[in-house]
């Protein structure tokens, strides 16, 4: 029986509903930072190959380690995706990356990972969120910023607002050439 | 995932291994892409098939599950999950309350059901005695204001008795008409609600906490019953 997902617990599914258009290959390799209790993962892991999980928290990865015995192709890694070098060894060259990190410096985060891991031809999907980049400034001016930030290094294919389901979120899909 | 270019060969390494490449084993770029040189075929072909294979991928998820569970073990102590699940219960009882409808609070129910069963499972295998003792609220709650087990050992049973009422005892000290509390977390232990002196049980009840913490962190042998039925005579 097919999994139903709810837009409000995940971003990617909630860009979907909005109109955004990703197209996942079965045999894709998926990088995703910031893989908390395993709800998105498990939605990626459906649709592709194989989903590399990085996260930080000891105490969440209890769960995501319970839902990779139950998927069989998520691997579960504890690890600081600030520090691409510390888990340097333990992953392979990426078809997509996928962040969805509450940091201030996450587009330098999503850069240093693309650099190093994704492969040319692949898509970088970005959950931007614009009150942990900056409080008091308006959103959308949050998000111009990022925009210019990223097309130095990457073509920028589509982005969407998340209005109904999040607020003050926008996902970002990318390709490197 | 580390590419190293000698004279000789090329190595490559990672958590399944080392791999060699042959010396004329080359890319040239053409047109933007990347293109295999047509020398030697057989050899990386078997290679590069390798890594399209879904054993290559399987020995991924076990290298990174078995590293994932040993860096679980070095970061985070027993101490470390039983604050957290704590927490985590109290922000759930918190949005509990108010709906007094019971249909609507099925979810969350089921959330603190599972919650409570994970902790009461951790803090048999951790600290054995001081659950026997001290009931699954008090003694979770305790160990979180104490920080680790560790620390709960080296108090005396005095400040057991007041942990959790910090703002009333230092009222205490700095005006002298005020009296001291005679409880803290512990009030909300079965025994002292129940018994029409609470501020005599609440002493007792420390004491053997203190006594059941230390037992624990040394690793003794298990007499909680045996504190427990000694509380009781002396309670009633």
């Amino acid at each position: 029986m097919k999994k139903l997902y709810e837009p409000c617990r995940s971003k990617l599914v909630a860009a979907e509903k909005n109109g955004l258009k990703v197209k996942f290959n079965w045999k894709d390799v998926v990088l995703y930072l910031g893989a908390s209790h395993g709800y998105t993962p498990s939605y990626i892991a459906a649709r592709t190959g194989f989903v590399f999980a990085v996260e930080i928290s000891p105490y969440v990865i209890q769960a995501l380690i319970e839902v990779s015995k139950k998927e069989g192709n998520i691997a579960p890694i504890l690890a600081d995706a600030n520090k691409p070098l510390s888990y340097f060894k333990r992953v392979s060259g990426v078809d997509v990356v996928y962040q969805d990190i509450a940091q201030k410096n996450q587009v330098e985060i999503f850069l240093k990972n693309v650099n190093l891991f994704l492969k040319n031809g692949g898509i970088g999907l970005l959950a931007v969120k614009c009150r942990s980049i900056d409080v008091s400034a308006n959103p959308s001016d949050v998000f111009e910023t990022v925009k210019t930030a990223l097309e130095k290094y990457l073509k920028i294919q589509d982005y969407k607002n998340l209005e109904p389901y999040e607020k003050d979120h926008y996902m970002i899909m990318c390709k490197k050439e | 995932m580390a590419f190293c270019l000698t004279m000789t060969t090329y190595s490559f390494e990672n958590v399944l291994g080392k791999f060699n490449f042959t010396p004329k084993f080359r890319f040239s770029k053409k047109k933007g892409r990347i293109i295999i040189d047509k020398i030697n075929i057989c050899s990386y072909k078997e290679v590069l098939h390798s890594f399209k294979k879904k054993d290559f991928f399987n020995g991924f998820a076990c290298a990174n599950l078995l590293i994932t569970a040993k860096d679980l073990d070095a970061s985070a102590d027993n101490d470390y999950f039983i604050r957290e699940t704590v927490k985590q219960l109290d922000n759930l009882y918190k949005a509990k309350n108010p709906i007094k409808d019971k249909k609507l609070c099925v979810d969350l129910e089921e959330a603190i059901f599972e919650k409570e069963s994970y902790l009461e499972r951790l803090m048999e295998k951790h600290c054995p005695n001081l659950f026997a003792v001290a009931d699954f609220y008090t003694a979770s709650h305790l160990l979180k204001i104490a920080g680790s087990l560790k620390k709960l050992s080296q108090m005396a049973a005095r400040k057991i008795q007041i942990l959790g009422a910090e703002s009333a005892f230092f009222k205490f000290l700095t005006s002298p008409e005020r009296k001291s509390p005679k409880y803290g977390v512990i009030f909300h232990h079965q025994l002292v609600q129940g018994s029409s002196n609470k501020g005599r049980t609440a002493r007792l009840l420390a004491d053997k906490i203190a006594i059941a913490a230390k037992v624990d962190f040394f690793k003794g042998q298990f007499i909680g019953d045996k504190l427990r039925r000694e509380l009781n005579e002396k309670v009633v």
